[in-house]
């Protein structure tokens, strides 16, 4: 397994030393001469990737390089017969050992984000914004994973941590603003960079921890499987989520919450290498109970999605009736930082949405000097939240960038708007996980489980 | 449009002196010079073989250039007809090499570099000097207008197998 300093790369054999790296880096983390090889300050990246979706430097095939292609490819965690270009930037793969474990057999559970089935399409050739949660647990369940379950049934449960969480401190049982912790790559960020303000971050595992956590627990009750049985897949948008699957602290009883993260792109080529037709594939459901979810865990996958899943269940949580409008298209946006206020059974309660890690330090600085006036702020590292992470499908040319962006989005919300199911606390099986197994939001099992320490980065 | 140099896979007989002129042109002395060996082999075209047929490929000059149209310092523009490098403002991105619908552009040493019609040479582009088998054509509009006219005097479809 790949250790957590390393997950991104630039390889000194392809780098032409273009540069084009740092105009996306949010936090100055690539150095180097123009035209000379860059590197990346392992202490300053965050991992999200951005690196990797915009480098275009690839290794052409009328150039003599050092190592052979085939060896790169092993060395990269990549299918040595998969015919994609080599990039000078690069994140460590996964796929080939997830399918080896897959083929020896195991007991295997797999959730997927909810940024991945709005853009895993595009490895096949439909058009951005092509919708296909069914495809995708589809093409899941044939690559031989025994549970299809869902990044956003624990997204809903996320909800139900977080919102609870917000709700103490507001009574003053810990510091404001509270800042969600869902995205890693802010969370490494914020410990590397403000590590006195890490109590302003949510003590909530992200959804992707929390689903691992409830598979190795209440999903090998259910299946009858001792914890330790359990090969634990996460499919991401994101490269950093391979990093904080490796966290101290993501783990219970010395059992890993997730064994294994791949990326969109890395499950395609999963699915190309099993001859997979993705395009050709069934509609199916996820399996019940932990791939069951809400439109709010859904809109996770972008920014403001998660600000409007806590909105939705919190004020209904505060002030006992439904949110008048579930729309809450006032948190929606693009890249930047935006403010917004609701009123709550009379109190006015004030948010703020950062999307692109680089808009964040205000705010911080902000608080550092105590005059930030905001209860409840999201943060998301990358420009467009999850459907724009570095483990997305490669949007190559730079003007197609935020056609595909918007298309990405488009489909998550059209997702929420079709489901019956619109707001966390209303997902059945999630109540049902809290009546058999949990108990209660913030309880003694959801601490151990669903909750962990910031600041231990080893 | 503009003028480009392409080659009749007919006539290639795949021997490559194009690619070793090209070079030579590119580095300013030949190959069996002394101390040519020393020289960059860095040829703007390349002979393409298959097994039933060879040619090589260089620049289309396109009129709306893909390459000049994605680059992202804007180092790729069209000087006098001829799809032009300013390598003072290349940075090496290799975006231009994904553009390129005929793989007729590279990065070599950092900067791109394409076939840019050997404006600079006295002698004219070195490809056609040296080719043995006379299977480079400079494409001009009045060459395409003449064949055009050729063509329909001697009642030929379009397809037709004849050269200019």
């Amino acid at each position: 397994m790949n250790g957590q300093q390393n997950v991104i790369r630039i390889d000194s054999d392809i780098c032409t030393g273009c540069g084009r790296c740092k105009d996306v880096c949010p936090v100055g983390a690539v150095e180097g001469v123009q035209g000379t090889p860059h590197s990346i300050r392992e202490d300053v990246c965050v991992l999200c990737g951005q690196c990797v979706q915009q480098c275009s430097a690839f290794a052409s095939f009328y150039e003599q390089h050092p190592a052979c292609i085939a060896e790169k490819k092993r060395e990269r965690g990549l299918f040595v017969s998969e015919a994609a270009p080599l990039f000078a930037a690069w994140h460590t793969g996964d796929a080939p050992r997830v399918a080896s474990r897959l083929a020896e057999g195991c007991h295997s559970m797999v959730q997927c984000a909810p940024a991945v089935r709005a853009a895993i399409g595009e490895e096949f050739g439909m058009p951005a914004g092509a919708l296909t949660p069914g495809r995708l647990a589809a093409a899941l369940r044939r690559l031989g994973f025994d549970r299809v379950y869902d990044t956003n049934f624990a997204a809903d449960l996320t909800i139900m941590e977080e919102g609870s969480e917000l709700l103490q401190r507001m009574e003053g049982a810990g510091p404001l603003p509270m800042f969600t912790s869902c995205c890693p790559a802010w969370v490494r960020y914020a410990e590397q960079q403000f590590p006195d303000l890490l109590e302003h971050l949510s003590s909530c595992k992200s959804p992707q921890q929390m689903a691992g956590a409830v598979f190795k627990s209440y999903g090998a009750q259910l299946d009858g499987v001792d914890p330790r049985q359990v090969f634990s897949v996460a499919v991401m948008p994101c490269t950093c989520k391979k990093a904080e699957a490796q966290r101290p602290g993501m783990e219970h009883d010395g059992v890993r919450d997730v064994d294994a993260v791949l990326t969109t792109g890395e499950l395609a080529a999963m699915l190309r290498q099993a001859h997979i037709d993705f395009a050709a594939l069934p509609d199916e459901p996820f399996d019940r109970p932990l791939g069951s979810y809400s439109g709010a865990g859904n809109i996770f996958g972008l920014t403001g999605g998660v600000m409007e899943a806590a909105l939705r269940t919190a004020y209904e949580l505060v002030t006992g009736e439904p949110v008048p409008c579930t729309e809450l298209v006032y948190v929606r946006g693009g890249e930047g930082i935006r403010h917004a206020t609701l009123t709550m059974d009379g109190r006015t309660f004030r948010v703020a949405v950062v999307a692109g890690l680089q808009h964040v330090r205000p705010l911080l600085e902000a608080v550092r000097a105590g005059t930030c006036d905001v209860d409840f702020v999201e943060v998301m590292c990358c420009p467009q939240g999850c459907i724009s992470g570095g483990g997305q499908p490669k949007v190559l040319l730079p003007f197609q960038r935020d056609e595909v962006y918007a298309a990405r989005k488009a489909a998550l919300y059209r997702h929420d708007a079709e489901l019956a199911c619109r707001k966390s606390h209303e997902n059945p099986q999630v109540q049902a996980l809290y009546r058999e197994f949990l108990g209660e939001p913030l309880g003694h099992v959801s601490h151990n489980l669903l909750h962990t320490v910031y600041g231990q980065t080893r | 449009m503009n003028a480009f140099i392409v080659a009749d896979p007919r006539r290639c007989i795949g021997c490559a002196a194009c690619e070793v002129a090209c070079a030579a042109a590119a580095a300013g002395q030949s190959v069996f010079a002394p101390g040519g060996q020393a020289a960059v082999f860095s040829p703007r075209l390349h002979l393409v073989a298959e097994a039933a047929v060879t040619a090589p490929v260089q620049c289309r000059q396109c009129a709306d250039a893909p390459c000049a149209a994605i680059c992202p310092r804007g180092a790729i523009r069209m000087a006098e007809g001829v799809v032009t490098v300013d390598s003072g403002l290349c940075i090496g991105c290799k975006m231009c090499m994904v553009a390129c619908p005929v793989g007729a552009i590279e990065v070599r040493g950092g900067r791109a570099s394409k076939c840019q019609l050997c404006t600079d040479r006295p002698e004219g582009p070195a490809c056609m000097q040296v080719c043995p088998a006379e299977a480079f054509t400079l494409v001009r509009a009045q060459t395409l207008r003449a064949e055009l006219v050729r063509r329909r005097a001697a009642g030929l479809c379009p397809a037709a197998d004849a050269r200019p």
